[in-house]
């Protein structure tokens, strides 16, 4: 056995690498090495995907020292694109190793510069704690070891980090490989091929089986194979020792490093020095230190004076400016969070400040009923509450038909206020209520984006969500609808999911499950989050990410959540009965199965393992076949095949329109066109892609979730324009991540070429070589170039800012219930549907019935507080379909169905005459469409001249005695004289006709609100009977009934 | 021929696994002791209902689904105290213990208000 006497490895040259190698080489295993060409290097994780690779190949390695003519060579190998080509082969004579020549500068101090310590000192005391406990165990324990100085997370695995220095070192006794990995700033290859840096590798394996400490006394058997693959951005060792012989392997090794320097250097300072040169005076220096709080004497020698020198210093200016950054960014994050809150809650005040305080829209105005209602009667009589002012004849159970969370939230809101003497109406409690939860929203924005990506893009996605057009849109205050507070909800369960991912915390999944009950109480798109979760589970399986944080995320969150969401009446059994929800229950089976695999294969050996694969893989197949046919079963069972109307419209997007008219009727449940997309999120739309590929770099659980997320909301977005909405979050968050990442690159080359430029200009001027050039441009960008980008960024962001404010102020901020237009003669104000309103609250009984197409059901039960027949919820077509047939029938067959209703009045809104462009004619179309749907006599084209729609002279018959349409333009000719439709921009077809079974009682200021009331039949039979009066009674009333019997909608 | 060398690999591996189960410490024991008789009572309770019927749905529901979450929650303790899991060495055995309890009432609060 021979130890070796030179100084190995503090001289840097091939002659020390060679008397290294010749003490390992055993010349009969040579032959076969040699004839290997391709690489030999086992990638056990399968991750090392590398463009140009250098291997130097020393096969067949012992202990068993030869001479150096013995040694049979040495290879380098050079593959570019995956073909290997010999860059140079080395024979043992000392003449043809003048490989060194080859181009192979030394190790150029230009990288020196580069120590980035602002990320490493953060996660230094984790990494010297993961050194320490995962190597000073025993064997068994002795698994691996990666230190990672730079990301978050200590994970297995190769991390390619573009612009930092990432050391890697991993040892594993398990698999019988001890492999470390260095990674480095883009370093040539040739940089790498330095002698040094072989010097260092080899040191490396020295320190680590330094640390592993456990010598066994006796050294037989030597390792197998010694490998040193080295590659552009990283440098690997290899050492496969027989099963046996790893201990006293490891043993030779220690004694081969320390038999060299025991005259000068303790064991510590050599570890030390290697690992301060091996990493340029960077992380593992930390690590030295922190293995030893007292640094021995720095020794001087060679070219590794200046390495120290910029370690040490590095190492000086740490603690304290740190402590003093981290203090200071908290304040400032802290700030700029209070900032984005008060943006968010004041960009949506415009509609109050423009118009006044009020509630917005169809929807907002039965939830503002519904809140009254509650902050009136209590909880119990809101879950019990019957509403007999709507649906008339049948009604509407409203406390188990609607989702409650808006409702609770602000009656609860209200009751806390009033209870510390605030008096606020409720009406401006439910105004506020969305722009309060929009900046709730911006901070879960925040807390989402930083889990993924860190504090910065954190901020930058929050300042993003505060003022996203699309989300406004449905925020502003006013409109107080489901989704302000569901988009909270949403962000913040996909918060709490990715924090219990990311720290596999049984508390924060707790949380996760209540914030998951808040969201199913608040909207019905709490559907997606439970096809989001599993799927990314499924994605986080199926790509061997699975973790048992993994498991503690997901489990307990499908038992909690869907107990939690049975518990909201609206949805009850439908949380374990309907499609929507079994994705999630055959995810929780699979990870089941997966964690049991993992378990098994934790506690078996890998043989027994693969044993244990192959008998169960027959078994499992049947088993798993079984499931899948009881699951069809199932599925296929449960009604409707278990899918809503809205979901399967989600799925395919043309299934609506073909089956369903009630849903393709509503204009938000239309396909965007491109330029909605500009107008919603505007320049988010651009930077969504470099955050998707922001997340790929590094991909990690939580950006994985998040690139699925964007992928699966762009689709949905895609289908239904109201779900644009559940997009917005998603661009912020990528926006957000791509605008933090650009600004960083930036201003680090901005940083680095101001300092770098102050401190060593002579270097540069002393090292022009090609190689560092070229590195430098790799790393930073120019300055002029990091500038100009800078200052487009912000214009960038000031565009964003400045069309988020007019979509705010302009675009977003209508009540639609007063509406106003900007003429040359001023500013004119249309306030007829309150007008309206008020007219029916004061004119009319309590108990009449007013009749009108369902889109102004809501606004006539809480404004006026009149029974209606169908209103904005859309539950029983046929009830609606009924209001349709008449609306689309003559006055007499319309004025039969309504009576039989209990109609005493008929609303119809009428924009002919301001040019209020949705109007009932204008949506007719849709009323005979439903109508037609449930009873066929009302047929489509008899209301279509040619497939177009018309109310000129050319319409046909049937459109022009059409109720509606006698209800809309009668006496509109009185106003002009010519009847002039500025809607459609024609004259009206029929100007003079007189109406028989209704008459006016109520027209508004702008026309644009018509009433009419039902004549008695009284009046008509007196007005018939004039002439015979005999047989009035009997004949009218056999005639009533045989009209009847006509009626379709019995 | 085949069919023995099964028989042996399958002992085998029984053997082995048994050997590698038996060195898990008591405590882990206990837990999986509790994690299989949520499982058999749930399991008891899916045969109940196949039998009589599951007519007050929410009762066999929150019946079921306590058991199954019960387990859930002990296989997520499990994870969480097992030494030999290198992802949980800084979480004290208290600290998992007090979020499994938490967690546990959660899931039975609302399991009792479901309960009807």
């Amino acid at each position: 056995m021979k130890v070796l006497s030179d100084s190995y490895p503090w001289k840097s040259d091939w002659s020390t690498m060679e008397s290294l190698l010749t003490s390992f080489v055993r010349v009969n295993e040579v032959k076969q090495q040699r004839t290997t060409k391709t690489n030999p290097v086992i990638h056990e994780t399968g991750e090392m995907e590398v463009i140009e690779e250098v291997v130097l190949e020393i096969p067949a390695l012992t202990f068993e020292g030869m001479s150096i003519n013995e040694i049979p060579s040495i290879s380098i190998y050079q593959s570019v694109g995956g073909i290997k080509e010999v860059v140079g082969e080395s024979r043992p004579k000392m003449d043809e190793l003048e490989i060194t020549q080859l181009e192979m500068p030394v190790l150029d101090e230009s990288n020196l510069e580069e120590p980035d310590l602002r990320d490493c000192d953060m996660e230094f005391s984790a990494i010297r704690e993961s050194i320490l406990e995962e190597f000073i165990v025993d064997e068994q324990q002795f698994a691996s070891l990666e230190i990672n100085g730079v990301d978050e997370e200590i994970e297995m695995g190769w991390k390619e980090m573009d612009t930092h220095h990432v050391l890697k070192l991993r040892a594993n006794s398990v698999g019988k490989w001890l492999w470390i990995k260095m990674t480095f700033v883009q370093t040539n290859v040739k940089d790498l091929l330095s002698p040094n840096s072989i010097d260092q590798i080899i040191s490396f394996s020295v320190f680590v089986l330094q640390i592993a400490k456990d010598v066994p006394p006796d050294i037989d058997v030597p390792p197998d194979l010694f490998m040193v693959h080295i590659s552009r951005h990283y440098m690997e060792l290899k050492l496969q020792p027989f099963d046996t012989g790893w201990k006293n392997w490891k043993r030779h090794l220690v004694q081969l490093v320390s038999k060299d320097f025991d005259d000068r250097w303790s064991v510590d300072d050599r570890v030390q020095e290697f690992t301060r040169s091996a990493t340029r005076g960077r992380i593992m220096n930390q690590v030295a230190n922190q293995l030893r709080p007292n640094p021995a004497k720095v020794p001087n020698e060679g070219g590794y004076s200046l390495l120290e020198s910029t370690a040490s210093m590095a190492v000086q200016e740490t603690p304290q400016s740190a402590i003093f950054r981290h203090a200071f960014g908290n304040v400032i994050a802290f700030t700029v969070l209070l900032l984005i809150g008060v943006i968010a809650f004041s960009i949506r005040l415009f509609s109050v400040i423009k118009y006044e305080s009020v509630i917005h829209e169809f929807d907002p105005y039965f939830n503002y009923r519904v809140t009254q209602f509650l902050t009136k009667s209590g909880v119990y009589d809101f879950w019990n509450w019957f509403d007999d002012r709507t649906w008339y004849p049948l009604g509407r159970v409203i406390g188990g038909t609607v989702y409650p969370g808006l409702t609770l939230t602000a009656g609860t809101l209200w009751r806390i206020l009033n209870s510390i003497n605030i008096p606020l109406s409720v009406e401006t409690v439910c105004v506020f209520t969305a722009p309060i939860f929009s900046a709730f929203a911006s901070w879960a924005t925040y807390l989402l984006t930083k889990e993924i990506k860190g504090t910065g893009a954190g901020l930058t996605a929050a300042a993003l969500l505060a003022m996203v057009p699309s989300y406004i849109s449905r925020s502003v205050a006013g409109s107080y609808d489901n989704e302000a507070v569901a988009i909270f909800a949403l962000i913040f369960t996909f918060y709490l999911y990715i924090k219990t991912l990311n720290t596999g915390s049984l508390f924060y999944a707790t949380l996760n499950a209540i914030a998951y009950f808040y969201m199913v109480c608040s909207w019905g798109g709490y559907t997606f989050i439970i096809n989001l979760i599993p799927m990314h589970v499924l994605l986080c399986i199926v790509t061997g990410r699975y973790s048992s944080r993994l498991y503690i995320a997901y489990a307990p969150l499908v038992v909690l959540g869907t107990l939690l969401a049975a518990l909201v009446p609206v949805v009850g059994f439908n949380a374990v009965m309907t499609s929507e929800h079994f994705a999630s229950f055959l995810v929780f089976i699979i990870i089941h199965v997966v964690a049991l695999v993992y378990y098994i294969k934790g506690i078996l050996t890998p043989q027994m393992f693969k044993v244990a694969v192959t008998l169960v893989v027959a078994v499992g197949l049947i088993f798993c076949f079984a499931v899948l046919a009881v699951l069809i079963a199932l599925v296929a069972s449960s009604p409707t095949k278990g899918w809503s109307g809205r979901s399967l419209s989600l799925l395919d997007p043309t299934y609506a329109s073909k089956y369903i008219p009630i849903i393709a009727s509503v204009s938000e449940h239309q396909p965007p066109t491109w330029p909605s997309y500009f107008m919603d999120i505007n320049v988010l739309a651009f930077l969504v892609p470099a955050g998707i590929i922001a997340c790929f770099l590094p991909l990690s659980d939580a950006s994985s979730f998040a690139i699925l997320y964007i992928v699966t909301s762009v689709y949905f977005s895609g289908v239904m324009v109201r779900l644009m909405l559940v997009l917005a979050p998603a661009a912020c968050i990528m926006s957000g991540i791509a605008l933090s990442e650009a600004f960083d690159v930036f201003t680090r080359s901005i940083k680095f070429h101001l300092v770098g430029a102050t401190q060593k200009p002579q270097d540069n001027v002393k090292k022009p070589s090609l190689v560092s050039r070229v590195e430098q441009r790799l790393l930073v960008l120019p300055l002029e170039t990091s500038l100009m980008a800078v200052f487009l960024l912000v214009l960038l962001g000031a565009f964003y800012v400045v069309h988020c404010v007019w979509a705010a102020a302009e675009a977003y901020s209508a009540p639609s219930i007063v509406l106003t237009s900007r003429s040359h003669d001023g500013l004119h104000v249309f306030d007829d549907f309150r007008e309206a309103y008020a007219w029916l609250s004061h004119n009319t009984e309590v108990d009449d019935k007013v009749a009108s197409w369902w889109d102004y059901g809501y606004q006539t039960t809480a404004m006026a507080n009149r029974t209606v027949i169908v209103d904005n919820n859309t539950w029983n077509n046929t009830h609606i379909a009924t209001v349709g047939t008449a609306m689309s029938s003559p006055e007499k067959a319309a004025w039969d169905i309504f009576n039989s209703l209990d109609v005493k009045y008929v609303l119809v809104v009428f924009g002919g005459l301001v040019g209020y462009p949705s109007d009932d004619i204008n949506k007719f179309l849709w009323m005979v469409r439903i109508g037609g749907g449930v009873f066929p006599h009302i047929k489509e084209p008899d209301y279509l001249r040619d497939g177009q729609y018309r109310i000129d002279n050319q319409a046909t018959p049937t459109m022009l005695n059409s109720l509606m349409y006698k209800l809309s333009y009668y006496r509109f000719v009185e106003t002009d004289g010519k009847g002039f439709d500025r809607v459609r921009h024609t004259e009206i077809g029929k100007k003079h006709f007189k109406l028989t079974h209704f008459e006016e009682v109520f027209t508004t200021h702008h026309w644009m609100v018509r009433i009419y009331k039902l004549k008695s039949p009284r009046n008509r039979i007196r007005g018939k009977t004039k002439k015979s009066k005999s047989k009035s009674s009997s004949a009218n009333s056999s005639k009533r009934s045989a009209t009847r019997k006509k009626n379709p909608w019995q | 021929m085949g069919r023995s060398s099964t028989t042996k690999d399958a002992q085998a591996l029984f053997q082995s696994l048994r050997s590698a189960y038996v060195a898990t410490p008591n405590n882990l024991k206990i837990i999986d002791l509790y994690i299989l008789f949520a499982l058999f009572t749930a399991v008891i309770q899916v045969g109940y209902m196949a039998v009589v019927g599951s007519f007050p749905f929410n009762s066999f529901l929150s019946g079921v689904l306590s058991c199954v979450g019960t387990a859930v929650l002990a296989v997520s303790l499990r994870i969480q105290v097992n030494k030999d899991n290198k992802e949980f060495k800084d979480l004290p055995p208290e600290r998992a213990f007090a979020d499994f309890v938490l967690c546990n009432l959660v899931l039975h609060l609302v399991i009792m208000n479901f309960l009807g």
